[in-house]
């Protein structure tokens, strides 16, 4: 018993380490949360020892939260003016370092690492040096462990998906790839001319395809769309919401039981294309239609991601227009 | 290679650039302009310095924060007097910057919310 009365719980979590010099801001407090945390779950019997805890762990993060923030923008800072430096140099330049990145050494570079490489740096210096820095960071994240590491913020990942969707419409632009069956293959062919590349992942086309893998939660970040429909009623992700077809009054949830338990067959798929008439205005009926079979067949597959063939299949079937005004959207 | 590539270069290891960034810098350094690499030179520099700054600060509170911890697992009753009665004594105890702590936290809502749990 304490002097005041109540039972306290003695601590048997082990004093911190001092993180070297030169560490981050995480580095620094990443045991000690881990010692307020444990020493806050331990003290369940003692309330006062409880209380005193809890007011230093909430002090505590809130300091840990202002240096974050201090942090990173002068992370920020220093990637946009690096950034402002970059985009002066010859994008040929900035090109044969990103190719030879992307395939691990000098040697022969596949016409698809290449075209990949000129559209993405293109599409890289068209989003200005803020937004790129943003993506670049983003990138480094990718680069750890399998899928899309949770570290990914919301904010990160949407911005990535928009750099994705823009980049993919160059390609789409390129006469050597202008069928589905061309542009499958020229994936296939970017998967295994990359392989051996030491850097830069998130522009191997596996780790692009983690990112766009389709589940219900990997759609969350078009719930931005909420600012542009401002009449439909949305949840936090887009199949969340009430969303009418056409002169019928078939729900989200109704759409998403629809899409992820049995192959649509086309006549199927050409009732339901209403649905996606507000994500994809300018794309022919029939061609939603097949946006949303091929949908169907991803959120099927075990694990959702897409094949070559579908990524191919959706860059062909929506219309141009709509895929960069998602990436616009995505970026909003 | 001349000594500011060599200086910038030795900033680039330490600094938090996204890697795209850092590999076509270390590519393309010979290729820069003199005004570039000044310029380079002076934003690394800029970042090295807060960072520093900012890292001083860290330990700062790291050590004002775990010496709290060790102190309070040591004797959970430090801290009593100004938390439950004289809160003057816990801040003057605590070192001046705990005065901040003040301003941010409404203790009693602390304690209404703890109590409620």
């Amino acid at each position: 018993m304490s002097k005041n009365g109540s039972l306290e719980q003695p601590s048997t979590v082990p004093e911190s380490q001092k993180p070297p010099e030169g560490s981050s801001v995480k580095g620094w407090f990443e045991d000690l949360k881990k010692r307020y945390k444990s020493a806050l779950k331990e003290s369940k019997k003692g309330n006062t020892w409880k209380e005193k805890i809890f007011f230093f762990l909430t002090a505590f993060l809130a300091r840990v939260n202002q240096l974050s923030e201090e942090e990173q923008k002068i992370e920020d800072e220093a990637a946009a003016k690096t950034g402002e430096v970059l985009m002066q140099m010859p994008s040929e330049q900035i090109v044969s370092v990103v190719e030879k990145e992307l395939v691990g050494g000098i040697g022969f570079i596949d016409p698809i690492v290449h075209d990949f490489t000129v559209a993405s740096v293109n599409v890289g210096k068209g989003f200005g040096t803020q937004k790129f820095g943003k993506i670049s960071k983003a990138m480094d994240k990718m680069k750890t462990g399998e899928g899309v590491p949770e570290t990914l913020r919301p904010d990160e990942k949407a911005i990535l998906m928009a750099f994705g969707l823009k980049t993919v419409t160059a390609l789409k632009n390129n006469p050597a790839y202008d069928t589905v069956e061309k542009f499958a293959a020229a994936l296939g062919k970017f998967d295994e001319a990359t392989k051996n590349g030491k850097g830069l992942q998130y522009l191997k086309q596996p780790k692009i395809k983690e990112l766009f893998k389709f589940d219900a939660g990997d759609m969350a970040a078009l719930f931005k769309f909420k600012e542009l429909l401002p009449d439909i009623s949305f949840d936090k992700k887009v199949w969340g919401m009430e969303w009418s077809i056409g002169s019928g009054k078939l729900k989200s949830s109704e759409l998403q039981r629809k899409l992820t338990s049995a192959p649509l067959s086309y006549e199927e798929a050409m009732n339901l294309q209403g649905s996606f008439a507000l994500l994809f205005p300018n794309t022919k009926d029939a061609n939603r239609a097949k946006a949303l079979m091929t949908i169907n067949q991803i959120v099927l597959k075990d694990g959702g991601f897409p094949t070559n063939r579908h990524i191919a299949e959706l860059v062909f079937s929506i219309d141009t227009r709509d895929i960069e005004k998602l990436s616009e959207i995505l970026q909003a | 290679m001349s000594s500011i590539q060599d200086t910038i270069l030795q900033l680039l290891e330490k600094s938090s650039l996204p890697g795209l960034y850092k590999v076509l810098i270390r590519n393309l350094l010979p290729n820069m302009s003199r005004v570039q690499q000044d310029n380079l030179f002076v934003i690394l520099s800029k970042e090295a310095s807060k960072k520093n700054i900012l890292s001083m600060k860290a330990e700062k509170i790291y050590d004002q924060y775990n010496s709290i911890l060790n102190n309070l697992q040591r004797d959970p009753t430090t801290f009593d007097e100004g938390i439950y009665g004289k809160k003057q004594t816990y801040t003057t105890a605590s070192g001046g910057q705990l005065s901040n702590l003040k301003q941010q936290l409404d203790l009693e809502a602390l304690k209404k919310q703890v109590g409620g749990k």
